[in-house]
């Protein structure tokens, strides 16, 4: 996989995610969400990446 | 009123002011860089937005500051405590203004109150869950600004991707970024006189001006809105320049996203009670514009020397109240 995006999105993701635990419980969900929206867009990436390589192919 | 408390209410105004020109100007960079306003109209609208966000917001993130940093029932945040948190603030905040390096004027304020303390009292005085919080959203902050940045940026894209004439679509969004820059600048408002405030409050309660738990006053909600809106008007060009065009090229698009995307990070935090950093907002956001293009659109060795200047400020202020309580406490 070429595009770097898939990489720093998927390290942001695991960043929020290692932030759940430390978040005060009423705000928890913010890391949460946050770490599933970078996950989403890593696997969006992931996808055009794979589009795009087929593509190129004669 | 005594003196000392006069003295460190005009020296917590004067942080006011000078995070005004340091951070405040942040809020004006990509409307500067993408040619929407002239320098001068643009802090003219930041410093009015900065000013009016007093009626929109709540006193959440300052009960924080007066509250969750130093346990307030300890008798640790004296009015000696309160000032040499505040010249560590202040000293860490101008050495990086003179540096030209953008910083985070909250977290010096919370290195500073925590340095001042603890030089009092030791590490036994912080308040561990109120700490956690704020270091959570120093991480988070960024990484919020940034997915929204990128998100906003696709639904645009997306929204759009049949309009050919991308100079009507410029000029559209040129306009759009007024909107974007006063909601930015009223999330900045509220975030940052806070703390302020919590400053004030702080000194307020510990002088016995007033009772623990009270509300903050209306001359104080006044006195941090009408200062942070000078310090944004006197300006702050050097961390402008850095922000709004050595991250990552904007156009009127991504400006509009930018800020948005800023702003709806900010009003939250704000709502939520949670002392965030404006420029770590807008430059995850920023960051997170560019990144719609390709993550080689985005000058990471600038994002990176604005990472480092974030992991020093805490230390940096730490260290200078630190130094400053036990100076104040010899004079004493």
């Amino acid at each position: 996989m070429s595009d770097k995006r898939l990489w720093f999105f998927l390290a942001a993701g695991a960043v929020c995610g290692l932030m759940v635990p430390l978040a005060p419980p009423d705000l928890r969900w913010v890391p949460e969400v946050t770490a599933v929206t970078y996950i989403v867009l890593a696997v969006l990436v992931a996808i055009d990446s794979i589009s795009r390589s087929r593509r190129s192919r004669p | 009123m005594e003196f000392g408390v006069v003295a460190v209410i005009v020296v917590a105004l004067a942080f006011d002011y000078t995070n005004g020109f340091h951070d405040a100007a942040n809020s004006i960079a990509t409307v500067v860089s993408t040619r929407v306003l002239s320098p001068r109209w643009a802090v003219t609208w930041a410093a009015f937005f900065n000013f009016a966000a007093f009626m929109v917001f709540g006193t959440e993130v300052a009960a924080t500051i007066a509250n969750d940093v130093v346990d307030p029932a300890g008798g640790v945040l004296t009015v000696g405590v309160v000032f040499a948190g505040l010249v560590g603030a202040i000293g860490w905040n101008l050495t990086t203004f003179f540096l030209g390096l953008p910083t985070s004027s909250s977290h010096a304020l919370v290195g500073g109150m925590a340095g001042a303390a603890v030089a009092r009292a030791g590490f036994g005085v912080l308040q561990e869950e109120g700490l956690r919080k704020i270091g959570v959203f120093i991480i988070l902050s960024p990484l919020m600004g940034l997915a929204l940045g990128l998100i906003v940026t696709l639904v645009i894209m997306w929204a759009f991707h049949k309009v050919r004439r991308i100079d009507l679509l410029n000029t559209g969004f040129r306009r759009g970024q007024l909107i974007s820059a006063a909601a930015f600048s009223l999330g900045h408002g509220a975030n940052d006189a806070q703390k302020t405030m919590g400053v004030i409050l702080a000194v307020l309660i510990a002088s016995g001006e007033l009772n623990a738990g009270a509300d903050v006053p209306l001359w104080v909600v006044l006195a941090a809105h009408t200062a942070i809106g000078l310090g944004t008007l006197s300006g702050g060009w050097r961390i402008v320049k850095t922000m709004g065009s050595r991250i990552t090229r904007l156009q009127p698009v991504g400006g509009f996203a930018a800020e948005s995307a800023s702003a709806a990070t900010l009003f939250f935090t704000s709502s939520a009670g949670i002392p965030v950093s404006t420029t770590q907002t807008i430059t995850g956001a920023i960051v997170g514009v560019g990144a719609t293009r390709r993550l080689s659109a985005v000058r990471w060795g600038v994002a990176g020397q604005v990472v480092w200047a974030w992991i020093l400020t805490i230390p940096g202020a730490f260290l200078i109240a630190w130094l400053a309580e036990k100076v104040i406490r010899v004079a004493a």
